[in-house]
């Protein structure tokens, strides 16, 4: 009895790691996206011409990191639409078109912008992943009885 | 009710804000099928799903224009129905629709 409570025990927290390695992995790769994201913007607003070509690659970066949010099964999607707004406007609503572009200086508030949107989107994700899973042990949390809050995951 | 698939029926890749950005800019988008689609019909659906993304200045001007042509916000919000699986776009425009100023830049 004691040896097979035992093995339920470590077969669950093994679980349990397991599943925070894949998220952690799912996380990482999204900070790396995002770092991508950032650094096409810095280029494409600093560039001295238009690029219409990478103008619709970072329409496209963007929205494929949308839905790599989407899939990251412990993400509240409710509380990262803000930030994926922010990024978004920070990027593309200004100077963001052949009428109105101007070559911006690495300084230029478009680019502080996307920078402070970058890192609040990298916070709120760590946020919602330290809320799901502890640095302490069991490094996880216990579901509550009650209902998760927020969108349930497809 | 009318439904406007933007990337079936307009394009995969909508750019820019005004027609003189690129021949699939959000002006040219109001003009040519959301301002036409509101005048007509008592519900506009616009599913914005299969598009290679959307910039915001595409967003706003397509949307917020609309405010800034003369729709009335409460008409525009009982019309028009987003259709995305990214959630983020839908609250996005609804942002730009309240936020515009009518008749403004």
């Amino acid at each position: 009895m004691v040896a097979a409570i035992g093995w339920a025990l470590t077969h669950l927290l093994s679980e349990a790691r397991e599943r925070r390695k894949e998220v952690r992995a799912q996380i990482d790769k999204l900070f790396e996206q995002l770092y991508k994201i950032e650094q096409d913007a810095r280029s494409f607003h600093c560039a001295l011409q238009f690029d219409t070509a990478k103008a619709g690659e970072i329409d496209a970066k963007i929205q494929i990191f949308e839905r790599s949010i989407n899939r990251v099964p412990i993400f509240l999607i409710d509380d990262l639409a803000p930030y994926i707004i922010r990024l978004r406007r920070a990027v593309t609503l200004r100077n963001f078109d052949l009428s109105a572009f101007t070559p911006q200086s690495q300084y230029s508030d478009i680019l502080q912008d996307t920078f402070a949107a970058s890192q609040d989107a990298e916070d709120e994700m760590e946020r919602q992943y330290r809320r799901r899973y502890s640095s302490t042990f069991p490094f996880f949390r216990m579901p509550s009885l009650g209902v998760w809050r927020g969108k349930p995951q497809a | 009710m009318i439904m406007i698939n933007v990337a079936q029926q307009f394009s995969r890749y909508p750019a820019g804000r005004f027609v003189q950005d690129g021949p699939y800019s959000g002006e040219y988008f109001r003009t040519k099928f959301l301002a036409p689609a509101l005048k007509a019909e008592e519900k506009v659906v616009v599913d914005l799903d299969g598009a290679r993304g959307y910039g915001s200045s595409f967003l706003e001007e397509a949307f917020g224009g609309l405010v800034r042509l003369g729709f009335l916000k409460d008409v525009i919000k009982k019309k028009l129905e987003i259709r995305a699986t990214n959630s983020s776009l839908k609250l996005e425009i609804d942002e730009y629709i309240d936020n515009a100023v009518p008749g403004g830049l």
